[in-house]
């Protein structure tokens, strides 16, 4: 507060001179008339209220352009003005200096520079914007454009034009377009003004101006939810006006390493428009194309007999009433090739978000033992026959050499191509053998997946009937137990609306 | 003094070249009485190798020494100068002349010009009055010994008269070939002294033709996938075989099928496996379909098809070798005739040097003949040192395979072979392009035979392995046999003693500087050379004129070795699966063998001094500033670093995989939109409508 107020009387010391001047004023007045309905009018009032409490400074304004700011706010109730005479108070001093150039809220101000972009429309001048072609995305820059103009080199408010910029970028339909983030950038003080020299290593350790730090994070962070494509421009602009130490370069650097590959893994990119004219089992088709991916699966559909169902029924929100199953080729011989005596298991339901959209699926995997490696080497007592072999080299019962020696077999199984086999270990050996043992601790038992399906169904009758739809094509199947394992996701008691979509407030 | 060799007992044989002989009581033998130095000396003089590790001493008698590979040798930093040097020939003046003139009838009977390869190419057939005149010439006994009523012809002398046959017509010569090298030779190899009486005196007459049956839909350089089965009858007489073997040489003229099947054996512990074995069907035997024949782009006389075996009885004495033996006899014996196939069409191509120089004098472009053309000059050199390439190294490795015969030795030559066979496929297509080319368009019409030599000489490359699968073979061969070597070495920077630690840092010490080869200095072991710089510089066998020559390849020779051992220290095991680190090293292998077999080659014509031994040297210069270029391109592309390219590729296939199409945005294209894949948008159309 008290820099503020400092500022404030730097701000007042350069200004005077123009604040006396009568023809801005009255430009200020016709300008006021645009903001007649809604919010701005309070605006008005304030300005009216200050000049008759500050009597400290001298009012220059004329009488006429007094009379009609005062015809406009005849409608306005007399409890209202009392309140906001005690709010203006407060901070009037800047809100006046404000007032001086353009309305005080920074709504306001947006709307002031928009209807000034859309006035000024000239073909020479809107030369600069040639690339972008839409009409809305256009008045965006150009309105930037203007504030810049007006704002000088010191960029007076820019905080507050900034962080209404980024409110409003739905609006101007450029949240999309990394274009505009780097003009938002501009709205900070350039070089000399950005307050301490930044190029010096020693002095880019020392953060001043916080908000801005903190402002840029913003930015990077709602960019980074708009999927906008971030370059080295960005960074580079950060190292300018930041420093290599603030939080804005540090998310910047960030987004710029994991934002690429984080792409990578979504290899079947859809855009919102395109996802909301979709149908609900359009949605889970190309979720489970995501979880059970190849392009030799087979995708079907089962329906589900009421009759089947247990108490529980679909709640109000479900959308999927079917089964929706999926199964790649690979997967069609593992199950083949599956042992008759060890059971399946169906497990679920477990949630998967497609962008927003939440998706419940289930699948039927083998037992994760079956997968677990047996006792290493040295734990194990050696049989009799074992020992023969290795200490011989033959075989214990017929005493016959073996043709292999490293393998112990009478016939071994010859390629046409050798392989190199050393005994030391490479540079390449080390280096991964370490990731190597950390995954083999910490990795997770898991099961063959055989199959994945998507319902909104939390019944087993219902499963039953897509265990029943995949056997003519399985024929193992009606030879396998099955077991339904449920099981309770933390996910499945959430929203339905994916946490993407929760909305914050940016602006409070 | 000591006992006599009786009591040792033998317990088992199987291989022909070498048999085990295990002592199984140690007090008996005489060599265990005394110490290690001492036994050492023993075993040599009853001419046994000891292996020490073991408690009960069992050790090998060989029969017979192997000629050792030379391009494996170079992985080890070895470079043996009696293999290269002296070029093989015939043993004198005598002996060519007598072989020229027995060479006579068959070049009266190809002067005549009866083949008619224009027409052998539109019919798509070889007639059968023109099988018979072969026949009387005697092709198709060449390599069958003189004991079993053939020639008995060395393979230099084979390869000589295919030559002659190719140029007279391809597909009659991989006809002949095909029989001689494919057929004959499992029987001459590995068969019994029944097998062979039986068969072999009948091949040689021609009476037979036998035809290799190895191919299928599923398997070709892979012969473990093989789907062919051999199920023993229930009285224990006959071998049933069943399954479908494809695209096989002479199948409609032959009599006798040599055919790979799977059996089943049973293993230590009860487990059944599969294991290939061979076996010798005459089509006397019944049930056996032959299909039509093949539609070819190039070779279309020769008569390929595929061949169906219905439970076709076979006797159980038909069987070559072994049970087990099944896997080497087709490896070894494609090993030996890959390159004989391959090699005789350098004399096609040398036809077509002279058709196109015929040619150059004759057509007229801007006021000048094409032979006062610069470019066309340039073609036509290029032709002419391709063929000196593909002879001198064809020659080479056929001429070990004589030598090992000579010195009965078994021959380790199945890397040479395979360098020589993608070496000279490559070069022969690059001169059939060349011949096209002189000819402009009108070497696009089937009026002249440049594209007949064009589509022929595609199928070199194709044909008993294909040029990918070899480079790796070669690659991994020398890998494979250096990696002892490697191994001690890296063991013993790591873990070894002091002593070795500290030599190891010499040795890397001195990898690390350049040409310190030339100077005289520790560890001259390791280094390859061949002696020119180190001992004297006058060397009676080497032309002084082809010194630089030979420090130019020891340089590479000594640069290659160290790339290998950088890649091993790298890459470790990992090496099998980085091919196309494994590619280029096949690369510069074949390079450094082409370039030792001219330059051996040259030195002979210089020091005999045989007729245009200059321009020899010139052509043997030209081709090795050319491959050094290429080897050192090579080299540095095989630094430990330079994997960015690949991983490009890599990841750029990965997702061309998982897509499965073109899917980069069209030229025309301003817009992102997302285009889903056919595939997939079917799917979900099927989804969709079974919904409504």
């Amino acid at each position: 507060m008290f820099r503020k107020t400092n500022e404030c009387y730097r701000m007042i010391k350069f200004c005077t001179p123009i604040t006396r001047n009568s023809k801005s004023c009255r430009n200020i007045c016709n300008t006021m008339k645009y903001f007649s309905s809604g919010e701005s009018s309070n605006k008005i009032k304030k300005i009216e209220n200050e000049i008759e409490e500050d009597n400290t400074e001298e009012s220059v304004l004329q009488p006429v352009a007094r009379k009609s700011i005062i015809q406009m706010d005849e409608e306005d109730t007399a409890v209202e003005r009392s309140v906001k005479r005690k709010m203006v108070s407060q901070n009037t001093m800047y809100q006046q200096m404000l007032a001086e150039s353009a309305p005080d809220d920074e709504e306001a101000v947006l709307e002031y520079y928009v209807r000034k972009a859309q006035e000024h429309t000239d073909l020479v001048d809107d030369a600069e914007y040639y690339d972008v072609v839409e009409a809305d995305k256009r008045l965006f820059f150009k309105m930037v454009d203007m504030w810049i103009q007006d704002a000088g080199e010191t960029r007076r408010g820019h905080r507050e034009f900034v962080q209404v910029a980024l409110n409003n970028l739905d609006r101007f339909n450029v949240q999309h377009e990394s274009k505009a983030y780097l003009k938002i950038l501009e709205c900070y003080p350039q070089s000399e003004h950005t307050g301490m020299r930044r190029d010096e290593w020693f002095k880019s350790v020392w953060q001043d101006k916080i908000i801005d730090h903190e402002l840029g994070g913003r930015l990077f962070s709602i960019m980074a939810k708009n999927n906008a494509l971030i370059n080295d421009e960005f960074y580079n602009a950060c190292m300018r006006l930041f420093g290599k130490f603030s939080r804005a370069t540090v998310s910047a650097r960030q987004l710029i390493f994991w934002q690429p590959r984080l792409s990578a893994f979504v290899p079947f990119l859809i855009s919102k428009l395109e996802l909301e004219k979709l149908t609900p089992i359009e949605i889970a088709v190309r979720g489970l194309r995501q979880v059970n991916p190849g392009i030799d699966a087979s995708y079907r559909r089962f329906e589900v007999d009421s009759s089947v169902l247990n108490d529980k029924k679909l709640t109000p929100e479900a959308e999927i009433d079917c089964i929706i199953s999926v199964q790649t080729d690979h997967q069609r011989e593992m199950l083949d090739h599956h042992d008759v005596t060890k059971p399946l298991f169906v497990e679920g339901p477990n949630m998967v978000y497609f962008q927003n959209k939440k998706i419940q699926y289930y699948i039927m995997r083998t037992d994760p033992i079956e997968n677990k490696t047996e006792m290493s080497e040295q734990e194990r007592v050696l049989t009799d026959r074992e020992w023969w072999t290795q200490f011989y080299g033959s075989d214990f019962g017929t005493s016959k050499r073996f043709f292999n020696k490293s393998t112990q077999e009478l016939y071994s199984t010859e390629s046409f191509l050798p392989r190199v086999k050393l005994e030391s270990k490479s540079f390449v050996d080390l280096q991964q053998n370490e990731i190597i043992q950390v995954e083999d601790d910490t990795k997770p038992f898991e099961g063959n997946v055989f199959a994945v399906a998507a319902t909104d169904h939390k019944s087993i009758g219902a499963l039953r009937s897509w265990v029943k739809g995949l056997e003519p094509s399985n024929p193992k199947l009606s030879q396998l137990t099955v077991i339904f394992n449920e099981k309770v996701n933390f996910l499945s008691e959430g929203y339905k609306i994916g946490p993407q979509n929760i909305k914050d407030d940016h602006r409070g | 003094m000591y006992p006599s060799s009786s009591t040792i007992r033998l317990l088992s044989t199987f291989r022909k070249s070498s048999s085990i002989i295990a002592c199984a009581d140690v007090s008996q033998h005489p060599c265990c009485a005394h110490t290690c130095a001492k036994r050492k000396i023993l075993l040599k003089q009853h001419g046994c190798r000891t292996n020490f590790k073991r408690k009960i001493s069992v050790f090998e008698v060989e029969k017979k020494e192997t000629l050792k590979s030379f391009a494996k040798e170079i992985y080890n930093a070895k470079i043996s100068m009696n293999w290269v040097f002296p070029y093989p020939t015939l043993e004198g003046s005598k002996e060519l002349n007598e072989f020229h003139e027995n060479l006579k009838p068959i070049n009266d009977f190809l002067s005549t010009y009866e083949i008619n390869s224009k027409k052998l190419d539109e019919d798509a057939e070889i007639p059968k009055e023109l099988v018979e005149k072969l026949k009387k010439l005697g092709l198709f006994g060449m390599l069958i010994p003189e004991e079993y009523d053939g020639k008995g012809l060395s393979n230099m002398k084979f390869l000589k008269i295919s030559e002659d046959l190719a140029s007279a017509d391809a597909s009659v010569n991989m006809m002949v070939a095909s029989h001689n090298l494919l057929g004959a030779q499992p029987i001459l190899m590995f068969g019994n002294e029944d097998q062979k009486k039986k068969y072999l005196p009948k091949m040689a007459s021609g009476e037979t033709i036998a035809a290799f049956c190895c191919n299928e839909a599923s398997c070709g350089s892979d012969i473990n996938t093989m789907q062919t089965r051999a199920t023993l009858s229930d009285d224990g007489q006959f071998w049933l075989l069943s399954g479908e073997k494809t695209s096989i040489n002479n199948a409609d003229i032959a009599d006798v099928f040599i055919v790979f099947a799977k059996t089943e054996v049973v293993d230590v512990g009860g487990e059944i496996k599969d294991i290939i074995a061979a076996f010798i069907v005459e089509q006397n035997f019944g049930r056996i379909h032959i299909g039509p024949q093949e539609d070819k782009m190039g070779m279309r006389a020769l008569n390929t098809s595929d061949i169906i075996f219905d439970q076709t009885p076979v006797p159980v004495g038909n069987m070559i070798g072994e049970v087990r033996d099944g896997f080497k006899i087709a490896t070894d014996t494609l090993n030996y005739a890959r390159l004989g196939l391959v090699a005789g069409m350098i004399g096609p191509m040398r036809d077509a040097v002279q058709f196109s120089l015929a040619f150059n004098s004759q057509r007229k472009q801007f006021g000048r003949r094409l032979e006062d053309f610069e470019l066309a000059k340039e073609r036509i050199f290029r032709m002419n040192s391709n063929i000196y390439l593909m002879e001198s190294v064809a020659y080479l490795t056929m001429g070990k395979y004589d030598q090992a015969v000579e010195e009965d030795k078994i021959p380790d030559l199945s890397v040479e072979s395979a360098i020589s066979k993608v070496f000279c496929a490559q070069k022969a297509q690059e001169i059939a392009n060349d011949y096209v080319e002189l000819f402009g368009y009108r070497g696009y019409t089937r009026n002249f035979p440049c594209e007949r030599l064009f589509r022929d000489s595609k199928m070199l490359s194709l044909s008993e392995g294909t040029e990918d699968v070899l480079k790796l073979y070669i690659a991994l061969c020398g890998l494979q046999n250096a990696e002892g070597y490697l191994d001690k070495r890296l063991r013993n920077r790591k873990i070894g003693t002091v002593r070795q630690q500290i030599s190891s840092l010499f040795d890397e010490f001195r990898d690390h500087r350049s040409n310190d080869h030339i100077k005289k200095g520790f560890g001259q072991k390791k280094i390859p050379s061949f002696g020119l710089t180190t001992d004297s510089k006058t060397k009676t066998w080497l032309d002084p004129r082809l010194k630089e020559c030979a420090l130019t390849i020891e340089r590479l020779l000594l640069s290659f070795y160290r790339k290998v051992y950088r890649n091993i220290e790298y890459f470790g095991n990992g090496i099998n699966e980085e091919q196309i680190r494994l590619r280029k090293l096949a690369e510069i292998t074949i390079a450094l063998y082409s370039l030792l077999a001219t330059m051996s080659r040259c030195n002979k014509t210089l020091i005999l001094g045989l007729r245009r031994s200059d321009t020899e040297y010139r052509t043997m210069v030209a081709h090795l500033h050319v491959a050094y270029r290429e080897v050192g391109h090579l080299l540095e592309e095989l630094e430990k670093n330079f994997g960015s390219p690949t991983n490009d590729l890599r990841r750029i296939c990965k997702d061309l995989i998982d897509e499965r199409r073109y899917f980069i945005a069209h030229p025309l294209e301003l817009e992102h939109r997302y285009l889903e894949n056919p595939i997939y948008l079917q799917h979900f159309v099927n989804v969709k409508s079974l919904s409504e």
